[in-house]
């Protein structure tokens, strides 16, 4: 059942409305920049003149208010467990989060006393991208991949 | 001033108490612990070693002085690098706060991660470590994945819970 069940009446069709927030939504993915660790720097990397995220509408914004997806590139340490919690909290609706390097995705080679075992453990995670740190095409192909799963998404209708 | 005429310095002040040594490339000065502050304050005032980079801890569960404390010490004026290393047996040092104030961070850090505590330190506490935390994760006889500790508390109240 989507969100527009009985605000139109019955003679309205909804069926191309999807398309275009979908098309919206993909073509402007702001990711909220959680830099940890030196996957940061590989994350700055394709968001600088080479790779150029812009290409593809992914803007970084130093706010999660004002963001769609959350990198978590980096360990996380138990520490900071709560903050990411809390800028993920503040993110508003639909929102989405990448994991990027074996850090976030399941603590990595840190099996220790105070890091994460992965970033699922405290948010849920969509895209999972291995690497130690990953290659920028990584990044990239997890910003596409996820681009074409907001494109299958349904809003108005299900 | 070069390295041997800090080791004619220091060893003609302190005949009983100073030993010089050199390994993998790195000058170690080996002292008491009863000493040891005289030592650390006659290599600044007397032989320029103004800058104190590091407080290193280790802890040697085995031996009968439980603790070595290193000050890694640097003479900006010389270019003169030195290890002064201890042996203490009981956790319990001397500050060294008021010789050097960097020395107020790197204290509370090895206090922190091995438990030595330094008397005289103006302001003791963790600086890594939250301070719900319990133990010295350095010490040899903590658990490397000991993880326990990760859901004592929610600190935030964000109903976070770990499993791994």
């Amino acid at each position: 059942m989507g969100v527009m069940e009985h605000k139109f009446s019955d003679n309205i069709l909804t069926t191309s409305v999807d398309g275009l927030v979908n098309w919206a939504r993909r073509s402007s993915l702001w990711p909220v920049t959680f830099g940890l660790a030196c996957c940061a720097i590989e994350m700055m990397a394709v968001g600088a003149a080479k790779y150029d995220l812009d290409r593809l509408g992914v803007i970084f914004r130093a706010t999660p208010r004002q963001s769609d997806v959350m990198i978590v590139a980096g360990t996380v340490s138990r520490k900071m467990a709560p903050v990411l919690r809390k800028v993920y909290n503040q993110m508003p609706e639909p929102k989405w989060v990448i994991a990027m390097g074996s850090c976030a995705t399941s603590g990595g080679i840190f099996d220790t006393y105070a890091t994460v075992q992965g970033v699922d453990e405290i948010v849920p995670v969509d895209f999972y991208i291995p690497g130690c740190p990953p290659r920028p095409e990584s990044l990239l192909d997890a910003i596409v991949a996820l681009q074409q799963q907001i494109k299958t998404e349904k809003i108005l209708r299900k | 001033m070069n390295f041997e005429d800090i080791k004619k310095k220091v060893g003609a002040e302190f005949p009983e108490d100073v030993f010089f040594s050199e390994k993998h490339g790195c000058r170690f000065l080996d002292t008491k612990p009863y000493a040891f502050k005289k030592v650390l304050s006659f290599l600044k005032d007397e032989c320029d070693f103004e800058y104190l980079v590091d407080v290193v801890a280790a802890h040697w569960p085995k031996r009968k002085e439980k603790f070595d404390v290193i000050y890694n010490v640097f003479s900006i004026t010389n270019k003169i690098r030195v290890f002064v290393r201890i042996k203490i047996e009981s956790d319990a040092i001397e500050t060294v706060t008021d010789l050097w104030k960097s020395a107020l961070f790197l204290e509370r850090e090895q206090y922190d991660l091995v438990g030595v505590r330094f008397e005289g330190h103006p302001d003791l506490r963790r600086i890594l470590m939250p301070e719900y935390f319990e133990g010295n994760p350095l010490k040899k006889d903590y658990p490397l994945k000991g993880r326990k500790w990760f859901n004592e508390t929610d600190e935030q109240q964000l109903g976070i819970s770990f499993s791994k």
